[in-house]
């Protein structure tokens, strides 16, 4: 199974191939590769956040991230299992752990994945019920399971960029995908 | 719905599309406050950067750097060096003594304290050992050294021939295990050597010789015996005399130690006599029991030694 473009449709104006450029040029702290990088991150970090924090937190939570990428992109070195995207997920992921643990000190209640918003209205209706259909059932997946799906699919991480910011092992991501899509499909016929 | 996983995951990524949302400006300004305030350009603000060539000389000047620091240390406080410090220290150039001229000012020290003991056995071991390190110390540092220790070796050749002249005329204190050698056991204890051929000249080649009234010789003093009486065999102690009737009692007498009624064959104890013990008192009185004409034998007498550090008996 080959990583869907899907995760890569919107605001996306540079390509992969033209992100290494861009890292090296906000190594040397160049504002317009900064501009660019977060940009093109931008819908892909927020909707990570906005499913685990609420709207105000979530949008520190993308600003906290840009920020610790800026102070550390030093550390970054462009190679291994993740990428750029892959590195900053693993920060995002780490601000929103904190915000957990701070809302869990403000005696908040756990964490809870929030729905999916629609992201805009489809071409046709059939389209649209499916992708209803989908959501409803997504939301009913285990919270391990929703994760990893949504970094290959809305982060458009590859399995081992998702391992790299899980802590796991390629292969383990590989078969946590295809346990989650399996019941992802049997969770679409019982709505059915 | 049935869908293949290519298409589950197709319908997925339409159904989780994030929209299409934009940093504010307010964002970007931000973003741009933290590129000012956190980044720093490597190329143009490099932070200054071990390489790789240097890494050697780094380890090495770190190496030294501990040495000279650790030395300094040690002089400050006086501590000793350790030796693979000292050796190091002196192999970089410090002004430090060589380990090797380390154990011969070490030996030289020895020498000095056992030619004031003046026991002519150690002195030439020391001397032997003071030798052997002499010849261990390199070439740059031996002059200094030989220079100090020329008078003591020569100190301890004339005490060694001075022992060896008297050696004959004293009999069974020669330096083969008795006498004074044999008195000096290796822990100092001087009572250990009680009734063997070396106890009677240990105490008088020690300093409490106002006990005999003998001569201070090393080798091998009369002993204790006093005189008139028949000195057995060294160390031996001599069967009492038969008794004989007591004569009256001297009014000088102490009635402690000598009874007026009879007085039986005195023996005086053995005495371990130590440098602060008061032992004159004992033999005192044992010449007081003399005056009465009461046969007296005199008991083995041992002298502690001077301490004598374990390093100089080894």
């Amino acid at each position: 199974m080959t990583p869907p473009a899907a995760g890569r449709q919107t605001g996306h104006a540079i390509d992969q191939a033209g992100v290494p450029a861009l890292v090296e040029r906000a190594k040397a702290c160049d504002h317009d590769a900064w501009e660019a990088l977060y940009q093109r991150g931008y819908p892909q970090l927020s909707a990570y956040a906005a499913r685990r924090l609420d709207p105000d937190r979530a949008r520190d939570a993308v600003a906290e991230t840009m920020a610790r990428a800026v102070a550390k992109i030093k550390m970054y070195e462009g190679h291994g299992a993740g990428g750029f995207d892959g590195w900053l997920f693993g920060i995002l992921r780490h601000v929103v752990i904190d915000a957990h643990r701070a809302a869990r000190r403000d005696r908040e209640g756990p964490p809870v994945l929030r729905p999916i918003a629609p992201a805009g209205p489809l071409d046709n209706v059939l389209e649209q019920e499916e992708a209803d259909e989908v959501r409803a059932a997504f939301a009913t997946l285990a919270p391990d399971d929703q994760e990893v799906l949504e970094l290959r699919v809305v982060a458009g991480l590859s399995s081992e960029e998702v391992a790299a910011v899980l802590g796991k092992r390629p292969g383990a991501i590989r078969m946590a995908q295809s346990r989650a899509l399996e019941r992802l499909q049997r969770r679409l016929k019982e709505r059915v | 719905m049935t869908l293949t996983p290519d298409e589950l995951f197709d319908a997925l990524g339409v159904a989780l599309r994030p929209p299409p949302v934009e940093p504010t400006p307010a964002e970007l300004a931000a973003l741009h406050r933290m590129i000012d305030e956190r980044c720093v350009d490597r190329t143009t603000a490099r932070v200054p950067a071990t390489r790789s060539w240097m890494r050697p000389f780094v380890v090495v000047a770190a190496a030294a750097g501990i040495v000279v620091g650790s030395g300094a240390a040690a002089f400050a406080v006086g501590a000793p060096v350790p030796r693979p410090i000292r050796a190091v220290a002196h192999d970089v150039g410090l002004p430090v003594d060589s380990p090797e001229l380390t154990d011969a000012k070490g030996a030289a020290s020895d020498l000095r304290i056992v030619l004031a003991i003046n026991d002519p056995a150690t002195i030439k071991r020391v001397r032997a050992r003071l030798n052997h390190k002499l010849a261990e110390v390199p070439g740059d540092e031996r002059g200094q050294i030989e220079r100090d220790t020329k008078a003591l070796l020569a100190q301890a050749d004339q005490q060694l021939r001075t022992a060896e002249a008297t050696q004959p005329a004293t009999g069974d204190g020669s330096p083969k295990g008795g006498g004074a050698a044999a008195g000096r056991s290796k822990s100092g204890d001087a009572t250990s050597g009680s009734g063997g051929a070396g106890s009677s000249g240990a105490l008088a080649g020690g300093s409490a010789t106002g006990v005999s009234g003998s001569g201070p010789g090393a080798a091998s003093p009369p002993g204790l015996t006093l005189p008139g009486q028949p000195s057995g065999p060294a160390g031996s102690v001599v069967p009492p005399a038969p008794p004989r009737p007591a004569p009256a009692p001297a009014p000088s007498v102490p009635p402690v130690v000598a009874p007026p009624v009879v007085a039986p064959p005195v023996v005086a104890t053995p005495v371990v006599a130590t440098p602060a013990a008061p032992a004159p008192v004992t033999i005192a009185t044992v010449a007081t029991a003399a005056d009465v004409s009461a046969p007296v034998v005199s008991a083995p007498v041992v002298a502690a030694s001077p301490p004598v550090t374990s390093d100089l008996a080894a």
